[in-house]
């Protein structure tokens, strides 16, 4: 504690009596003198919090793990295709849902922290037995969705390293599934997350494919929209892979585990902001990449993991395909694990049965077996032949998006709960932004399931 | 009530309310079964009524304690069943690890005070932060005041500084001493994982007059195996040691000093404790005694904070706390 900043009662230690302290001790023997009694202490137990750089780093957690799930196979597909097909048109979509991400983010984290309790948890207590098993059939849905995604880009992966799928995918699905349940797990996670850090490759493909940056400025800050389905479809895809339901219940989830008090909630909401601004960042440059490269050159549709590839080649050249399977590795396993988790953990809470990877199958069958069902089931579904993998993966993401008001509209009912959050209610400007976003999604799943219909009625020509 | 958290006693777990019996009794109704299992889920969903004289998985009502989720509600006066009480101090902790952390905080308010010290002793570092942070302030001061010394040093030495200052100067004299008095050392010294609530007695005392002198002392629970002999005067000097049989199997008119072990292995506070475990386990005692640069006693290290020291972490987590 330096003089000026010491709370009342404090004061700092000048000097200490260090004669007996083993040499080990020299570095790690904090101290600082406490008013006890009047009379004035010197204690060594307190541990100095850890302040600056370091404070901030340890903050990063799930908010950081639950974004760079985000941008996954799926999230790689939708940004790619987007990229692809529209260039630099649709990227003030992501401008304005960065904003959205990191308030939706940090609304969940704050339930987290303020109630001690999972999203699922709260929604059954609150609205129910119907309005629970509603929400969890929504998130089984659209989880189960994004884990064949996730197995379909682990498969792509392994055909870009010229590994057969079939060899790879089994092998995967079995590893994440011992990882988890026995224990090691935490380290591994490190280990995924490192190999996503492949996706900086984007940003600097980005910059050198010499993008028009006056036309980037033009797509990011004036919307340009296109009469035209696939530029709705693609719009809802972006919605749905950038706030995806089941980065709200992992961030909630861990926020829990992690056991974050609602005391010491202030400096965690940083973890969500700054998940939610880096990967979508990231998201960009994936868009300004493809369409610097892709579009330009005329390809506008991308039909495999090859294709997306190519918008690495401006930085890695020959070696663009490896790099992004590695990424594409990285990302697929990272979100392969935090989505049948998260589903494990909904399915749990709505029934009540016990949750937790420190458990064991025997104490919590419904969480395990869900968890192990949608794990293997996601894999073989992947493995299906003929599988047409880019469409399926946008699709998916449309789909997240179609389903995302639904848990929105749960979420921001919640955090404007008196009785259940306390003073961490909801600020108005919080719920201006949730809202909001509410409303822009909603809107767009509207419009873009109105003229789905309409299409299929024969009222709009395709 | 109805799809909430509750606390299934018979079955010590925490489930949800799935489905409620409600009896009639002189025209009001009367809540006396809770359903916890999945058919009570599928009979809602279909809406079919409860059939069959099967009620064996309703669980009796009087056995269920139903928590708010707010530890403020137990001074508002809620009605509570307080069955809990009951159980042992390991169980509650358990149940207290399945709930959320408020939930656990309104249950530790629930137990009488020596109750729910002897639960905070137990739980996970991390759970008692999170639950003591919340406890009532008066209610917090007396768990804390029960506590053995070295686990309130290691809880108090995580609490925030405001915090843990503002608990320090609001306990009793005596305890609050003992606690400060540990909080000296580092954590990472023999200092920070050893206990000062130890039994000491003079070494000129007479066998007969020691039984009577430490009778009253050894009604508490703590870990009681040595008696420690000190000198009268201060600083009260280590002496000797001698355990429990020998001052029970002793003859009245011996000395303490006649029948003590004067051959003492002892520990400095600022060692490394790791290595103080090992000397700790290699000797087959059960505790060793820390002594200060005059010869003083300090504290004593048990067999329990030696095998934390050593063992990996992963089983320090499920070891039980046996002697203290």
């Amino acid at each position: 504690l330096n003089k000026n900043s010491a709370p009342q009662g404090l004061e700092p230690v000048e000097e200490l009596d260090l004669s007996r302290l083993t040499s080990h001790l020299h570095k790690h023997a904090a101290s600082l003198r406490l008013n006890i009694r009047g009379r004035s202490v010197t204690l060594r137990r307190f541990q100095r919090p850890p302040s600056g750089l370091l404070k901030w780093l340890l903050i990063l957690g799930p908010g950081l793990i639950a974004s760079s799930a985000g941008n996954d196979a799926g999230g790689i597909a939708t940004y790619s295709s987007t990229g692809a097909r529209f260039g630099y048109d649709l990227i003030w979509v992501m401008v304005v849902i960065t904003i959205s991400l990191a308030v939706v983010q940090e609304m969940c984290a704050r339930l987290g922290a303020a109630t001690g309790r999972g999203l699922l948890d709260l929604i059954r207590e609150r609205f129910g037995l119907g309005w629970s098993l509603l929400a969890m059939g929504i998130l089984f849905i659209a989880n189960s969705g994004i884990v064949v995604s996730e197995f379909l880009g682990i498969g792509a992966a392994a055909q870009l390293f010229g590994i057969s799928k079939w060899l790879v995918v089994p092998v995967a699905a079995i590893l994440l599934w011992y990882l988890i349940i026995f224990g090691s797990y935490a380290w591994v996670e490190k280990i995924f997350l490192v190999m996503t850090l492949v996706f900086f490759a984007y940003p600097v493909a980005a910059i050198l494919a010499r993008p028009d940056w006056g036309e980037v400025a033009k797509g990011a800050f004036l919307p340009r929209l296109h009469p035209d389905q696939e530029y709705l479809f693609l719009l809802v895809g972006l919605l749905g892979t950038t706030i995806t339901p089941f980065m709200q219940l992992f961030q909630q989830s861990s926020t829990v585990e992690r056991g974050v008090a609602r005391r010491h909630y202030g400096p965690e909401k940083v973890d969500a902001y700054v998940g939610a601004i880096f990967s979508n960042l990231i998201s960009i440059t994936m868009i300004i990449a493809t369409a610097a490269t892709l579009h330009r050159a005329g390809q506008t549709q991308i039909e495999s993991a090859a294709d997306a590839a190519r918008a690495l080649e401006p930085v890695a050249g020959h070696a663009a395909s490896t790099l992004f399977a590695v990424g594409l590795l990285g990302a697929s396993m990272l979100a392969g694990a935090v989505l049948p988790l998260a589903t494990a953990y909904a399915v749990s809470e709505v029934f009540g049965t016990p949750k937790g990877v420190s458990l064991d199958f025997r104490r919590a069958p419904i969480f395990f077996g869900s968890f192990t069902g949608i794990i293997f089931v996601g894999a073989l579904l992947s493995l299906m032949p003929k599988l047409p993998v880019i469409q399926w993966l946008v699709t998916v993401q449309v789909l997240n998006g179609a389903l995302l008001p639904i848990v929105l509209l749960f979420i921001l009912r919640l955090v404007n709960d008196q009785k259940l959050m306390g003073g961490l209610k909801n600020t108005p400007v919080y719920n201006i932004f949730g809202w909001g976003t509410f409303i822009l999604i909603t809107v767009a799943v509207v419009i873009m399931l109105g003229s789905q219909i309409l299409t299929v009625l024969g009222v709009i020509p395709r | 009530v109805l799809d909430a958290l509750i606390l299934d006693l018979q079955n010590r777990r925490a489930t949800r309310a799935n489905d409620l019996w409600l009896d009639q009794e002189g025209g009001q109704l009367r809540l006396s079964g809770a359903d916890t299992s999945a058919r009570a889920i599928l009979r809602r969903l279909f809406r079919r009524p409860y059939r069959g004289k099967d009620r064996s998985y309703l669980y009796d009502w009087r056995y269920v304690e139903f928590l708010r989720g707010d530890p403020e509600a137990v001074e508002a006066g809620a009605r509570y069943h307080r069955r809990i009480v009951h159980l042992p101090p390991g169980e509650i902790a358990h149940l207290a690890a399945a709930i959320p952390y408020l939930h656990a905080a309104e249950l530790l308010e629930l137990l009488p005070e020596q109750l729910a010290a002897d639960t905070l002793e137990v739980m996970s570092a991390e759970r008692q932060l999170q639950v003591f942070e919340e406890l009532d302030e008066v209610f917090a001061v007396k768990a804390l005041e029960r506590m053995a010394p070295d686990l309130a040093a290691d809880m108090v030495g995580h609490l925030d500084i405001e915090l843990a200052q503002y608990y320090l100067n609001r306990l009793p004299k005596a305890s609050g001493q003992r606690i400060v008095d540990l909080l000296k050392y580092p954590a990472n010294s023999v200092g920070g994982i050893m206990t000062n609530d130890v039994v000491t007695v003079p070494v000129h005392l007479k066998i007969g007059t020691a039984r009577s002198v430490l009778r009253e002392r050894l009604k508490a629970p703590d870990f009681v195996y040595f008696i420690y002999a000190v000198e009268d005067q201060a600083p009260h000097k280590l002496r000797g040691v001698l355990s429990l049989r020998q001052l029970l199997t002793s003859e009245d008119d011996q000395t303490v000093e006649e029948i003590m072990n004067p051959y003492l292995l002892a520990l400095s506070p600022f060692d490394s404790p790791t290595e103080a475990g090992y000397r700790l386990l290699n000797s087959q005692l059960a505790a060793l005694p820390v002594v200060g640069k005059e010869g003083e006693l300090l504290g004593t290290v048990t067999i329990d904070d030696a095998v934390a020291q050593v063992a990996p972490r992963s089983w320090r987590a499920q070891a039980p706390r046996v002697f203290s």
